[in-house]
């Protein structure tokens, strides 16, 4: 029996639709609230339809029923429904029966809170069709007697329309609305629509456009989906949800409780890098487990965790859930040959770069459009995304080895004893390179974590100056140097650091970071500051040349933001040259070895734990990723000026001219004011900056109560005026200035209240004109 | 935290103020009070320059707002000057425009109180 504790209902409930065990799902509670809440806003008629998109095997439908069955017993505000388009389904006539036939035994079987009749789904279409006649609602006999004259005519168009609309319908004929969820909805563009003359865009668009029953569309291609739909309903109509990987923590959860449930030996020092070469999709943790279940292998070494792997893909449940999906995208064994090479010329490349449609004509041998064809067909089962002129590989790392594999037996004839063996070598090299690279991750981290907490204390200068640290220090015991560092005046004053970011271009071997603040924390134009920081992980002494690169790197990334006061500070495990040292300190740059940073990190406190934790500590804030920006801001009257002036530079390093830097500080302020207002007391407002190609995106999240931008009415001058109204009451202008400054604001719940996006797009007036071109020629 | 600041300059029928740095909710109330008393001082018309208020936010606009609504009551008038971009912007998206009249400088401003108001 499945308990709906863990979605919050205090009872306990028939579970419908055949989800999974409560212990075997963890860490998606967030996603599963804010579906059923956007079940419980299509009550009002606000909601818009929205997109789900997750890769295969991330959960999705497993999200989805849950959300399902809580709406279903917690609430009597909105008729759920939730149906799953079948790999089967291909033709028109099953299609829209089952969907008219499944729509029957839902909606009447919440009427009735009937859970066996939600639950037969094998119940004859028949006999669900006849179901409508027994519930007394003239409007839904009609709609049977309408479907079943569309068959007699075989008026296929009347057929689809009468089955897909059929929650429309209901909602307009009923007090309730209805709420639909349609799992695998790629799916649909498999239908055989030969013949017909009808579009599934036209089918969609009226019922999507309406708001009046709103749906939830889940697929694993966010490109397929557009494709069917069109790209005008997406963004103006449908709002979109991605569903990521588990996160790092109920990950290893997972992992470590299926051991232990299957009775499988494991290290949990491995942990870290199985779920990351599982890419943290449940699926894909839990089939591994499995596997090792039945062959008896322990996952007590990398060698084993490889071996298991490599069988799997190749035998196991892996290769057999995406041997599925393969078979089912490409039904015709002939498309499956060069389907394969398509595949391979993708998941070759580890950089995951796009190949122009015009090379895999030279790999195939195929005409465009068959080849075109497969392509659109592995696109809608997640295997690859098409772009205009090119094809994506998808990210996925477990199907691109399945690939590999597959491709290596079925298209170059080798062995699978020979495939295994060179995947478990690349694999187990990969996971030394991520063990390197989750060193330099945590390093950072911690750097990340010092340098938020600089806030104008006064340090020992020499703590920055590896040189004379050195030459005093040479063959202490680190007790008596952080005793003899004490001891000296701290005359340094550090500055007040507002916003920590990862420098995307500098070179692999050192981590590079950029730290937004102000001098001695006055928040005044000409007292903003950037300290750029450099830490070289590897033993050997920095170098002149490694030196005068960094000093590049800094004016490059420094330049746009048109500050002047630039502080430089390199870190070095292994010293520095004198001729590095000598450019540094030419430079007037700040140079500290680890036991400088051992010191300092002492001083604030910081261990890697904390480190992480601190990292961690809002939950889209995971850590360094590069190019992003993160922001931490007390709930003090006027910290939004400093949110706004940290993200103006940040703005301004992107980009964007003065014009859209305003309209974006504008909104920051705005967004900042409205998180203080409907935060819990004693909190902190967190803020997180995401410069792209296309778009400047800001997440301003706040704990407390979840703010309803929906239930805000839109404000008027002339009705704030007058009629003795109080200062208050000509307030409530927040969430429109931010709408109309903005490109898109989008409020959403998070893990402990609530999160708003302001994007704003690069338009081309939204971008900084490039320079003036200067006729050199002579005339 | 940035200090905000306020000049006025009184002439013969006009207040101008200058209000500097950020208008928030204390901000705004220090405007709408220098803008009372001169009201009281049987001031009708009130030039706003706004080439030193680096930041605005929706809060202190609703002390504006009071300020708009009590001048139109007494049959003053008011306008505003020295806006930048962004501000300007705001207050056409929020209607505050429809209001008040809005000049270059201090000086347009001057000029346009010798003209006549047309009733809209």
């Amino acid at each position: 029996m499945w308990l709906g504790q863990c979605q919050g209902m205090s009872t306990e409930h028939q579970p419908l639709l055949a989800i999974g065990p409560d212990e075997g799902f963890v860490g998606r509670r967030q996603e599963i609230d804010q579906i059923y809440r956007f079940g419980l806003e299509a009550a009002g008629a606000r909601r818009h339809s929205t997109l789900v998109v997750g890769r295969r095997g991330i959960g999705k439908s497993e999200i989805l029923r849950r959300a399902y069955n809580r709406l279903f017993w917690n609430q009597s505000r909105v008729v759920p429904l939730c149906l799953t388009l079948t790999r089967e389904t291909r033709e028109v006539v099953p299609f829209a029966r089952q969907w008219l036939a499944t729509f029957l035994r839902q909606f009447i079987g919440f009427q009735r809170r009937d859970a066996a009749l939600v639950n037969d789904e094998a119940m004859p279409s028949r006999r669900a069709l006849r179901l409508a006649h027994e519930f007394n609602h003239p409007w839904l006999a009609q709609l049977v007697e309408n479907f079943e004259e569309s068959l007699r005519d075989e008026d296929w168009v009347s057929l689809l329309r009468n089955s897909v609309a059929a929650p429309l319908l209901a909602s307009r004929n009923m007090a309730l609305p209805v709420f639909t969820i349609v799992d695998e909805f790629q799916r649909i563009g498999r239908l055989n629509l030969a013949g017909i003359p009808l579009t599934l865009e036209g089918q969609f668009e009226f019922i999507l456009r309406s708001h009046e029953a709103p749906h939830v569309l889940a697929g694993s291609s966010l490109r397929a989906i557009e494709r069917l739909l069109g790209p005008g309903l997406i963004g103006r109509h449908i709002e979109r949800m991605r569903i990521d990987p588990l996160p790092e923590r109920p990950a290893l959860r997972l992992w470590e409780g299926r051991c232990r449930r299957l009775d499988v030996d494991f290290d949990s020092h491995l942990g870290v890098e199985v779920i990351e070469q599982l890419e943290r999709v449940p699926l894909y943790i839990e089939a591994l487990v499995r596997a090792a279940a039945q062959h008896g292998v322990g996952l007590t070494s990398l060698r084993n965790v490889q071996m298991v792997y490599a069988h799997d893909l190749l035998h196991g449940e892996i290769g057999a859930f995406w041997g599925a999906l393969f078979e089912e995208a490409l039904p015709d064994v002939s498309d499956r040959r060069p389907g394969l090479e398509i595949l391979s010329r993708l998941t070759v490349d580890p950089e995951l770069n796009p190949v122009p449609w015009r090379h895999l004509v030279g790999i195939t041998g195929l005409d465009p459009d068959r080849q075109q064809h497969i392509a659109e067909q592995l696109e809608q089962s997640g295997f690859l995304e098409i772009g205009h002129s090119q094809v994506y590989p998808t990210a996925d790392r477990v199907m691109r080895d399945w690939v590999r594999l597959i491709h290596g037996r079925e298209v170059r004839s080798e062995t699978p004893s020979a495939l295994r063996q060179g995947l478990v070598r690349d694999r187990l090299m990969w996971t030394s390179h991520l063990r390197h690279e989750r060193a330099q991750r945590q390093l950072g981290m911690k750097v990340e974590a010092l340098l938020a907490q600089w806030d104008c204390q006064l340090i020992p200068p020499e703590l920055f100056d590896a040189p004379s640290f050195r030459s005093e220090h040479e063959g202490q015991l680190f007790q008596v140097i952080c005793e003899a560092v004490e001891a000296k005046p701290a005359t340094l004053m550090l500055p007040q650091v507002v916003g920590v970011s990862a420098v995307t271009d500098a070179p692999p071997t050192a981590l590079t970071l950029m730290a937004f603040g102000f001098e001695e924390g006055r928040y005044a134009a000409g007292n903003e500051c950037v300290t750029v920081v450099q830490i070289h992980r590897g033993g050997e002494s920095v170098t002149a040349t490694a030196a005068e690169e960094f000093l590049a790197l800094v004016d490059r990334h420094t330049g746009p933001t048109g500050l002047e006061n630039i502080r430089r500070w390199v870190i070095a495990r292994g010293g520095f040259t004198e001729e590095a040292a000598e450019v540094l300190a030419a430079a007037e740059c700040w140079t500290s070895d680890f036991t400088q940073l051992q010191i300092l990190l002492r001083q604030f406190g910081i261990r890697t734990e904390q480190a992480v934790e601190q990292a961690g500590a809002m939950s889209f804030h995971g850590g360094l990723v590069s190019g992003e920006y993160a922001l931490t801001i007390p709930m003090e009257a006027d910290t939004e000026l400093v949110a706004a002036s940290a993200i103006d530079q940040i703005a301004a390093q992107a980009g964007f001219a003065e014009a859209a830097r305003g309209q974006i500080k504008m909104a920051v302020i705005e967004a900042c004011i409205n998180a203080r207002e409907h935060a819990r007391q004693g909190g902190s407002i967190g803020l997180l900056i995401r410069p792209s190609d296309t778009h400047l995106e800001i997440m301003v999240e706040n704990p407390g109560q979840v703010f309803d931008a929906e239930g805000v009415a839109q404000p008027v001058i002339e009705e704030k005026m007058g009629g003795g109204k109080g200062l208050r009451d000509k307030r409530g202008w927040g969430l429109k200035l931010m709408r109309s400054l903005m490109d898109e604001v989008i409020f959403e719940p998070c893990d402990d209240g609530t999160r708003v996006r302001l994007i704003k797009h690069r338009t081309p007036s939204a971008q900084t004109p490039p320079a003036p071109v200067i006729d050199v020629t002579e005339s | 935290m940035p200090n905000f600041e306020i000049e006025t300059q009184r002439e013969v029928d006009v207040m101008i103020v200058r209000p500097g740095g950020y208008i928030n909710d204390q901000g705004g109330m220090r405007l709408r009070e220098e803008c009372e008393t001169a009201l009281a001082e049987n001031l009708r018309n009130i030039i706003i320059d706004f080439h030193t208020s680096e930041h605005i936010n929706s809060v202190g606009i609703a002390s504006i707002i009071a300020i708009i609504e009590r001048i139109d009551e007494l049959g003053g008038r008011l306008i505003f000057t020295g806006l930048s971009a962004t501000v300007r912007e705001v207050f056409e998206i929020m209607g505050i425009t429809r209001h008040v009249s809005v000049t270059e400088d201090a000086e347009a401003a001057r000029s346009l109180l010798t003209t006549p108001d047309i009733p809209s």
